[in-house]
């Protein structure tokens, strides 16, 4: 569980020192990511998958991708004997691809995009701040649980209360993690409570602007959008092959 | 003017008061030190002055806060926010960013203040507390005292005219608790209200204009430190104050208040050749032993620690001091298994330790936030898990008079009698490797006491014990003292070796005491015995009578 969380929170946490994302491309290609998510079309899966990886790739997110891909191995490796077993190859070639493009296109995201800057974005379009803060908090607040919920494991690893089968432990580590993210989340209203949050219109101390590389990524995502509506109109994909 | 008029919380899960009829008047430009043993209600009044009671903790209250005759009451969140600046005792739970210049900023863009003045503001304050190369630095990889640094950095970019602070210093090194205790006293003199609640008084008692005590969550006295800091003997008394205290010498700081002369004259025809010479122990065996231990988090971070060769031994004690974030943590968390080590070694008792999973349970850590180490509804059930047997329990807590406490839920304690709690539990679990974590913070006099005995006697049973702590009060008591600086062993030795070549050798500065003997050395020319604590200067007295 340790190994799991540790990855987590390496393969969720921004980067600063990475490539950064304008925040409101980040999360309008999350958004067409799922899109694509529900279309039940298996090679649709399969280039989206390739375009994920190509995009950590091209963003130095690596690191962080292995870190879901460990992290998700724990899953994957039980989700798909089941499925096998219940459904067919298919059907664990459908349930894993999901999985993966979920897990790595959540890494990029998180690796890339500043959740301050989100809010930043997102209060320019107007949005009210107190909802404009919402993604930036969940941005935030997932590798920071991650991280507590590891701290936590350890030191109760320490003690020694975990041994045996899982499900002795689990309900004890798991009642412990939910009163401290109950905790950290009460913690966090008393901060934006006492640091002013949305007592007025917010300044905002740089500026956020569209780059090249925003350009570019739109670019792609175009392309594949219309490559999309063609291949699916024309069957063009059963053309090609 | 601040005002608060007959003040009265209890907490509706309690039968005492939390504060009781509390009255006093501050006035801008105050500096204001608030002290009281661990319970007595000085957390509670930073929140009820924060107005975080009643309006996040359920609490009766009576009687009346007011600034400039507007009573809290009457206040919009404009107005608390313009008026209080807040430092909270735990910042990490109260991070509302990431990036370290965010988390600063953030107060800044929420009162709509122009982007410039933010970045210049921002440039300032990182700059006078010394934190400049953490500004892109991700908070959750802050180490605590870091982290401390950046919530005292975002109250003070926006500096309103009343700043209250819950134990600014508890985990910051001798030396930046000199610069904090200079700038909050230049706040003061600029024209603000600083309040601080503190246990640990050295220095920042010698600056302040007024400390008042609480004692059960009432005033018991408010005046000046050097007329009432006797009256903190039982609770936290201040360094350089225990020297001579029947004398009355009040000594407060190295720099005021100091009878240098009287004392120089006392103690320069005293025979010190014998007194407090370095002891030569018989070494025992080896108990956990570290070869060439190298750490770091990824390949491609910097190195956390370098080439650390160190072996503790059985029945010892020993204390890891450093500067914030230089590896104190982490080494300890190399010692116990839970990260593992790019290159070296780690051994217990000749087994080697590749990771704690893997690893037979000999050790036990707690870790800073003592929240994580206690897991039974009460600090009696937590016990009871790991004994098992009632009686030797209550015995347990009856012998350190924590009896009418132990069936509190732990949620209801305060931050010093959890962590006490937490330490007593941690010594019953028959380990032969303790580690704790920053064991004093929140700590009343009390409490360190009770801690110092638990090493004592963790040591005569052969265990050994480590602390990564940079509280003097603490650290002079131990065997031996690891002094770490951007990952490698600086010093290594008795505390009386140690502290006496700290300066020399690394960015740190001893406890009051041992710089008060190298003043005293420089000005007379005399060569004077390495006393470490006021206990041992007392000794010192007394040969010379």
């Amino acid at each position: 569980m340790s190994f799991m969380l540790k990855r987590i929170y390496d393969g969720f946490l921004y980067k600063p020192d990475k490539l950064q994302i304008h925040p409101l491309m980040g999360i309008s290609i999350i958004f067409v990511q799922f899109g694509f998510l529900v279309l039940n079309k298996n090679w649709v899966l399969a280039l989206l998958l390739t375009f994920i990886i190509f995009e950590n790739v091209i963003f130095k997110n690596i690191r962080g991708s292995l870190s879901i891909l460990w992290a998700l191995l724990p899953i994957i490796v039980p989700l798909g004997g089941l499925t096998y077993i219940f459904g067919g190859w298919l059907l664990v070639y459908r349930v894993l691809m999901r999985l993966l493009v979920g897990g790595l296109g959540f890494s990029f995201f998180f690796s890339i995009v500043n959740p301050s800057d989100l809010t930043r974005s997102l209060e320019k379009l107007k949005i009210p701040a107190k909802i404009a803060l919402i993604p930036s908090l969940a941005l935030m607040m997932i590798p920071r649980i991650a991280k507590d919920a590891e701290d936590t494991f350890t030191t109760l690893k320490i003690r020694g209360e975990i041994k045996g089968f899982f499900l002795r432990w689990l309900p004890k580590v798991l009642a412990i993690f939910i009163a401290s993210v109950i905790y950290r989340s009460e913690f966090l209203a008393q901060s934006l409570y006492f640091k002013g949050f949305g007592i007025q219109r917010r300044t905002h101390y740089r500026k956020i602007s569209f780059r090249w590389v925003d350009l570019f990524r739109l670019f792609i995502w175009s392309s594949f959008i219309v490559c999309f509506i063609l291949f699916d109109r024309y069957d063009l994909f059963y053309f090609f092959i | 003017m601040l005002k608060v008029k007959d003040l009265t919380v209890k907490y509706p899960t309690q039968r005492s008061y939390a504060l009781k009829s509390v009255n006093f008047e501050a006035q801008i430009g105050e500096f204001i030190v608030v002290a009281g043993a661990s319970g007595s209600g000085k957390s509670t009044l930073a929140q009820v002055l924060m107005t975080l009671i009643p309006n996040f903790t359920k609490a009766e209250i009576s009687g009346d806060v007011s600034f400039n005759n507007l009573s809290f009451n009457e206040f919009t969140r404009e107005n608390l926010v313009n008026t209080l600046g807040y430092v909270p005792q735990y910042p990490s739970d109260f991070t509302t960013s990431l990036l370290v210049e965010e988390e600063i900023v953030f107060l800044l863009e929420n009162l709509a203040i122009d982007s410039e003045e933010i970045l210049s503001s921002l440039n300032q304050v990182l700059e006078e507390l010394g934190i400049s190369k953490l500004k892109r630095r991700l908070i959750p990889e802050l180490s605590s005292g870091e982290l401390q640094r950046v919530f005292l950095a975002s109250a003070l970019a926006f500096t309103p005219p009343i700043i209250i602070l819950d134990e600014p210093i508890a985990r910051i090194d001798p030396k930046t608790e000199v610069k904090l205790v200079e700038l909050l006293r230049n706040l003061a003199d600029k024209g603000h209200l600083v309040i601080a609640f503190e246990h640990r008084l050295d220095y920042i008692a010698t600056k302040a204009d007024r400390l008042i005590i609480l004692k059960k969550g009432k005033i018991v006295s408010d005046e000046h430190p050097s007329k009432n800091i006797e009256m903190l003997e039982e609770i936290d008394p201040p360094e350089l104050s225990l020297i001579d205290s029947k004398n009355k010498y009040k000594i407060l700081s190295l720099e005021n208040h100091i009878d240098s002369k009287r004392i120089i004259s006392r103690i320069k025809d005293a025979n010190t050749s014998e007194l407090f010479k370095l002891e030569n122990k018989k070494p025992s065996d080896t108990a956990i032993s570290l070869n060439h231990v190298n750490f770091r988090y990824n390949n491609k971070s910097n190195w956390i620690l370098k080439d650390i060769n160190l072996q503790f031994r059985k029945g010892e004690s020993i204390g890891l001091m450093g500067i914030n974030g230089c590896g104190k943590s982490t080494l300890m968390k190399v010692i116990l298994g839970v990260e593992k080590v790019k290159e070296g070694e780690v051994w217990h008792k000749g087994r080697r330790i590749k990771n704690v999973r893997k690893g037979k349970k000999d050790s036990i850590y707690v870790p800073e936030n003592a929240k994580l180490f206690l897991i039974g509804p009460t600090p009696v059930k937590d016990l009871e898990r790991q004994l098992r047997n009632e009686e030797e329990v209550m015995e347990i807590y009856s012998k350190f008079k924590m009896q009418k406490l132990m069936k509190r839920k732990l949620y209801h304690l305060s931050e010093g009698e959890r962590r006490l709690f937490a330490l007593i539990n941690s010594f019953h679990f028959q380990e032969d490797f303790i580690l704790l974590d920053e064991p004093t913070i929140a700590l009343d006099k009390k409490g360190r006491t009770i801690l110092l005995e638990l090493v004592k006697t963790a040591k005569n049973k052969g265990n050994t014990v480590i602390l990564a702590s940079n509280d003097p009060r603490i650290v002079t008591s131990l065997d031996r003292l690891i002094v770490i600086e951007k990952g490698n062993i600086c010093l290594d030795g008795p505390p009386r070796e140690v502290l006496y070549n700290l300066e020399q050798h690394t960015n740190l500065i001893p406890n009051q005491t041992v710089r008060f003997i190298q003043k005293l050395e420089k000005e007379t020319g005399l060569s004077l015995p390495r006393i470490l604590n006021p206990k041992e200067f007392n000794v010192l007295l007394k040969e010379a009578e």
